[in-house]
């Protein structure tokens, strides 16, 4: 039979049983945003592999250098000084070699949303009392329920607007303090790094465990769908997608407690008693030395300024 | 001289209708070199593990280092942890041996259960890395190397202990031709170096480099034979019994042949003309 007539043979069978192309269902796009959105954040090593001056800083100092910041942050009351302490991430981010638009889209952009709209309310003098810059809504009368006063002027105040700038300056410069230190830095280094806050051993050890077996769940997800779609020769009732998507997920769950145990092995073997230990950290050098006295006499200055 | 590993009617079941090991007695001495061959399901893992240690007989005696191999006996000080430092095992899954973020963790963490001085354990990791070449992958983390580069990786976690023991399950197996010789010769290094070396394989062609002695487990999990690798690997008869060599017929034009071959290419290659 040639392939011509092979293929029409084919579709004979297929038109005669209404089948259809398998297509793309939700599942499939829900998992490939998931897979997407584990390859973007949580395993995007590129950024941290770039040459940037601040890359080859270790990573306890960039962490360290990051807390000083976001708690000098939290005590800066004035708009310069905040202004300032928003610059500072921003020129860190530019001497990572992170572009804007990384930087915009890894949750920067999402965070300015959403804090203009929490700090927005607080501009209207009804929420922050003060004088009235920018009026809004003329009443004739005043109206008072209870303790409650709606005053005949609204808009925004200036005592708004300061309080509003404020919270948005003080969440966009830890943001971006935060988002300069993951962006910047590998997962593995970053949980490296969390030693030097002397939190648990033990407590590390399962979060660079966790780390680790992320990755070895997310390939096999990955490869079950891939398995499953080499296969999909024509569409199946949602129903039959759903349950097939359920049955992944209890046999990821099977799998991971399999796995849990050979890991419990593997430890036992090479002589794990329960104790998490670990290799001492190298001494700090010049680089690490220098940026935390940079951001530590930045924002005394700042705060003091 | 006396046995290192003892084994005496060794039964060891999965759950209650699972058997894996079925009346299974051999003994090995110090320094031997070992393959175990078997199928698919014939209780060759499960004998690594039990030497190592991590399960136990449900009838039967294990003896390692004169005494008999009990839990308690393990999780007592100061003779378990001898034994896991002079024991390593190598598991077949690399993705449950590597289970830190670096390699250069994955290394020192078998050292750091034991030696006392982070320092020194900084010393024999490095010098580890550096013999075994893996300096350039220190950093790196499990789920950036190759498959090669992982059980590089995970035969070093365990040689970095010095152990008296190696047991290596299925050490080839997923891994390209270069790769697998570099394991290879790495194997026999750790061997010209008087350990006693035990390996689980389904790979026939590299049994003549890493043994001197064969034990064939059957489907029916009890050993089917033992001896020489020359001896044992030339009875054509016991290899296709055990399901290590299979026979098949093809045409080269008109002519007919008979092979019988394992595969990738073996030393059994007895092609007979019909």
């Amino acid at each position: 039979m040639s392939d011509l007539s092979r293929e029409q043979a084919f579709a004979k069978i297929v038109a005669a049983r209404g089948l259809r192309p398998p297509g793309r269902r939700s599942a499939d796009q829900t998992l490939r945003q998931i897979a997407a959105f584990f390859s973007a954040s949580l395993f995007r090593e590129e950024i941290a592999r770039r040459p940037g001056i601040l890359q080859g800083v270790d990573a306890r100092a960039r962490l360290l250098a990051a807390l000083v910041f976001l708690i000098s942050v939290s005590l800066v009351r004035s708009i310069p000084g905040l202004l300032a302490h928003t610059a500072l991430p921003l020129i860190a981010l530019g001497l990572s070699r992170i572009r804007p638009a990384e930087f915009l889209r890894a949750g920067f952009l999402l965070a300015l949303a959403f804090s203009a709209l929490m700090a927005a309310p607080a501009t209207l003098n009804v929420v922050t009392q003060g004088e009235v810059v920018l009026p809004l809504v003329l009443r004739t009368e005043e109206w008072r329920y209870g303790p409650y006063v709606l005053p005949k002027v609204i808009g925004i105040s200036r005592e708004g607007l300061f309080t509003a700038a404020t919270f948005l300056l003080r969440v966009l410069s830890s943001v971006a303090a935060v988002l300069w230190l993951t962006l910047a830095t590998r997962w593995v280094d970053l949980v490296r790094a969390l030693r030097s806050l002397r939190l648990p051993a033990t407590f590390l050890q399962i979060v660079g465990m966790t780390v680790r077996y992320l990755h070895v769940f997310h390939r096999h997800s990955e490869e079950v769908h891939l398995g499953k779609k080499s296969r999909s020769v024509c569409r199946t009732p949602r129903s039959a997608e759903q349950a097939w998507v359920g049955s992944r997920i209890a046999n990821a769950w099977e799998r991971g407690l399999h796995l849990m145990e050979e890991v419990a092995n593997a430890m036992t073997a090479r002589g794990f008693r329960g104790e998490a230990r670990f290799l001492p950290d190298a001494r700090f050098r010049s680089p690490e030395w220098a940026l935390l006295m940079t951001v530590a006499l930045f924002c005394i200055a700042v705060q003091f300024a | 001289m006396p046995p290192l590993f003892e084994l005496t009617d060794i039964h060891y079941a999965y759950g209650k209708d699972i058997p894996a090991l079925s009346g299974v007695s051999f003994a090995v001495v110090p320094g031997e070199r070992v393959a175990i061959l078997g199928p698919n399901g014939c209780g060759k893992t499960t004998l690594l593990r039990l030497l190592a240690g991590l399960l136990f007989p449900q009838r039967g005696s294990y003896r390692a280092f004169g005494r008999e191999i009990t839990e308690a006996l393990l999780s007592r000080d100061p003779f378990g942890i001898y034994f896991r430092k002079e024991v390593g095992i190598v598991f077949q899954n690399t993705d449950a041996q590597l289970f830190n973020p670096t390699v250069e963790d994955e290394i020192a963490f078998g050292p750091l259960q034991w030696n006392g001085s982070s320092e020194a354990v900084r010393q024999q990791v490095l010098e580890s890395m550096r013999t075994f070449g893996l300096r350039d992958l220190a950093r790196r983390p499990s789920f950036a190397l190759s498959e090669g580069e992982k059980k590089k990786v995970a035969l070093t976690s365990v040689l970095v202990m010095d152990p008296q023991v190696l047991l290596l399950d299925e050490p080839t197996a997923g891994l390209d031709p270069r790769s697998s010789q570099a394991l290879v010769d790495l194997i026999c290094e750790a061997e010209r170096q008087e350990r006693t070396v035990l390996t689980a394989t389904n790979d026939l062609h590299i049994v003549g480099d890493i043994a001197t002695r064969v034990l064939i487990l059957g489907e029916d999990r009890r050993i089917l034979a033992s001896g020489a690798v020359e001896e044992i690997l030339q009875d054509r008869r016991l290899l296709l019994s055990a399901n290590l060599v299979h026979s098949h017929r093809h045409a080269h034009g008109d002519l007919w042949h008979t092979h019988d071959h394992a595969h990738p290419e073996s030393p059994v290659h007895a092609p007979e003309g019909d």
